[in-house]
């Protein structure tokens, strides 16, 4: 299988489902209308370092909500977890002095928080069979809840420069948190795809019985899928403390719900058994080449959200309608040769 | 007959008000015990003040909680339909037109239902994400087209109806406290929700609706209408939330409830609603935000310092969500096969399910 068709098989790893080419298409048609609308503003170098600098954190935490759809359950809680991450690693960092070592120890330590926190989800949600979005729900309330007290209700301020630094450096104009969404997109992509357990997860989505039935063990895979969760939300976590040079308990809580909008956006099936990584990726992009885009226009920013809105609408809408019209025409040309036109 | 026991047992302690009840009971006592000088009609004010608007919007979710769906554009549609009221009203006229303000906004939040039900229906979706959508639209249009600042002066008839008092009694330390006359519609509409529920063909159809839809459809239960129902109801229990709150509030602040939907979310969970459909009851609903309610209220009496909130309500939710999920498991399998066995077979019908609600 590997090896020849890679193209193919590259593009299978992408999703090649046709909601993925019509986010493609629809991805194009916004950075050339706002190309050619306001080619100053917009294709911008600035605009450009902004949004390899915005998107990251978005990505990351879409991907972690989407691969616990593609299990299908969903994860409420990865704001939550993203901010512990971040609390966790800034009150190592500063009580280690901001030595390189300590950078090190502390972004592991928040990365660690992060697993945890996800190894929680995973036990509630397999272990007592509590509804994803319920036992997310619960402890999202409950990981503020402990974000809070670890920071007594303020943000952590003060990270070392090791540690910011991070997300204003560049390689070749390329903001390193970008270079490290990538990264993390490859591995997860390689994860859902090539691994036993990513077809685990995919079997477990699709159909839990049939899962059940082949011997797959839902509630390992579960826990896996809620720590994988964790750890990229863990990781979105260092990403916005690196770039904001905090950390703190409410930040970002508008990102759960903009989460789930790039998952679904990006084609991945809420109710389970499909995902596509470069799909999120790109559908994170195009949110955010949108409102960058409209706001280059001069309207205002709520005009944005009703782009959005009405971008995630118009997706669903034609997701749903597109293959019945197909299917339709194709029925209509088979009846056609199966009942010629008499003479 | 020891499984019986122990699935009445597990059964118990499933039981989400009863739950609630005895948490209540608790919290009242360690109140009672620690900080006694808080128990006054004061505090009592405080709580039913700070519930009432909570109440109405959760009890627009547990609808939809009923019907099967998630909403989470109820505030959105909560505050536009209330400010868009506030600007549409006339500003002056006598105390007795007071009413119209709350009729436009329940009609606002009836069109706002509509459009929610057409993209749940249109898209096929399922109504989390769909209403996802709506909400981001309906926010957007409120900033861009209706406005974006604060309202400060609301209509006259609206600020002396929120300024008027049902009962108005001394305070513990001095003044007078008071309870809002908005109490009132408030009880009504609990009541209403309820009966509606529980008494009504449509109400009926919304639990069987959520309990399986297909199994409903073959029943006779016409899925479309009832939908546009649900989501017309909903949208009219925000709207008149949204307007109990700046009535109560005295200003249309656009950005008041921001980031809230969960919160509420989680108070129609914790009493009792099953997320997946065919489950819950206003009964329990109004103990839910009670509950937290209290729990916000009692911690500083308590002791315990308000950054720990957060973290008890949320053990509190996963406790409760647990407790649910092992009652649910420990449900007796329909006695098909072996209907002799009586732990298979404790009704012809089981109760907990069909009546479910608050016909318990």
């Amino acid at each position: 299988m590997s090896g020849a068709p890679s193209a193919r098989s590259l593009l299978a790893v992408m999703g090649s489902r046709a909601s993925f080419l019509r986010l493609l298409t629809i991805t194009a048609a916004i950075v050339v209308v706002f190309g050619v609308l306001r080619p100053t503003v917009f294709l911008s170098t600035s605009n450009l370092q902004f949004l390899g600098l915005a998107s990251p954190e978005l990505a990351l935490l879409s991907l972690a909500i989407a691969v616990t759809m593609l299990t299908g359950g969903i994860d409420l809680s990865v704001v939550a977890i993203a901010n512990l991450s971040g609390i966790v690693a800034g009150t190592v960092m500063i009580a280690s002095g901001g030595s390189a070592g300590g950078v090190v120890a502390g972004s592991l330590a928040g990365l660690g928080a992060a697993m945890l926190a996800g190894a929680v989800n995973g036990a509630i949600v397999a272990g007592l069979r509590v509804t994803p979005i319920l036992a997310t729900l619960g402890t999202a309330q409950l990981l503020g809840g402990i974000g809070l007290v670890l920071t007594g209700g303020t943000a952590v301020k003060g990270l070392p420069p090791l540690f910011t630094d991070v997300a204003r450096s560049t390689v070749a104009g390329v903001p390193v948190v970008f270079l490290l969404l990538l990264a993390v997109a490859l591995v997860l992509t390689l994860l859902v795809s090539r691994t036993t357990l990513g077809f685990r997860m995919r079997m477990l989505g699709a159909n839990p019985v049939a899962a059940r039935y082949s011997g797959v063990r839902s509630g390992r895979v579960l826990v896996s899928t809620y720590v994988t969760s964790g750890l990229l939300a863990g990781v979105a976590g260092l990403v916005i403390s690196s770039r904001a040079s905090g950390a703190d308990a409410d930040y970002g809580t508008s990102y759960i719900l903009l989460g789930i909008v790039v998952a679904v956006l990006a084609g991945v099936d809420p109710e389970g058994g499909y995902m596509t990584v470069a799909g999120v990726v790109i559908a994170t992009l195009a949110l955010l080449f949108l409102s960058t885009g409209l706001l280059a226009l001069d309207v205002s920013s709520h005009v944005v959200n009703i782009a959005q809105g009405a971008l995630l609408i118009t997706m669903m809408v034609v997701n749903r309608y597109s293959g019945a019209w197909s299917r339709a025409v194709r029925e209509r040309a088979l009846v056609r040769i199966a009942r010629p036109r008499r003479a | 007959m020891k499984a019986a026991g122990a699935s009445r047992w597990r059964r118990v302690a499933g039981d989400q008000e009863l739950l609630l009840l005895v948490l209540l009971g608790l919290l009242l006592v360690a109140v009672a015990a620690r900080a006694p000088e808080v128990l006054t009609v004061d505090t009592l004010f405080n709580v039913a003040r700070e519930s009432m608007v909570t109440l109405v919007f959760a009890v627009a979710v547990l609808i939809v909680i009923i019907s099967g769906g998630i909403d989470v554009s109820f505030l959105a549609v909560g505050i536009f339909a209330a400010y868009s009221a506030v600007s549409l009203v006339p500003q002056e006229g006598p105390a007795a037109t007071a009413w119209l303000p709350f009729a436009v906004a329940v009609a606002i939040g009836v069109a706002l239902g509509l459009v929610n039900a057409a993209v749940v229906l249109g898209a096929g979706v399922s109504t989390l994400i769909a209403t996802l959508a709506t909400s981001a639209v309906f926010l957007g249009v409120l900033f861009a087209f209706v406005g974006g600042t604060v309202v400060n002066s609301i209509p006259e008839p609206l600020r002396v109806l929120g300024s008027t008092s049902l009962l108005e009694l001394p305070a513990a330390g001095r003044g007078t406290t008071r309870l809002s006359v908005l109490v009132l519609p408030v009880l009504v509409v609990c009541a209403a929700t309820a009966a509606f529920l529980r008494w009504t063909v449509a109400g009926r159809s919304i639990f069987a609706m959520g309990g399986d839809r297909e199994a409903a459809r073959r029943a006779g239960v016409a899925i479309g209408p009832t939908v546009v129902l649900v989501f017309a109801l909903s949208g009219a229990l925000a709207g008149l939330a949204g307007m109990t709150h700046v009535a109560l509030s005295g200003r249309a602040d656009p950005t008041t409830f921001f980031g809230g939907e969960l919160n509420v979310l989680a108070a129609v969970v914790l009493g009792g609603a099953l997320i997946s459909g065919g489950r819950g009851s206003v009964r329990g609903t109004v103990l839910g935000v009670l509950l937290i309610t209290c729990i916000r209220s009692s911690l500083i009496p308590l002791g315990i310092p308000p950054v720990w909130q957060e973290a008890v309500i949320g053990s509190l939710l996963i406790l409760g969500v647990v407790l649910q999920a092992l009652a649910s498991r420990v449900k007796p399998v329909r006695a098909i096969l072996d209907p002799a066995d009586p732990v298979l077979a404790p009704a012809p019908l089981r109760r907990d399910v069909v009546e479910a609600g608050d016909a318990r």
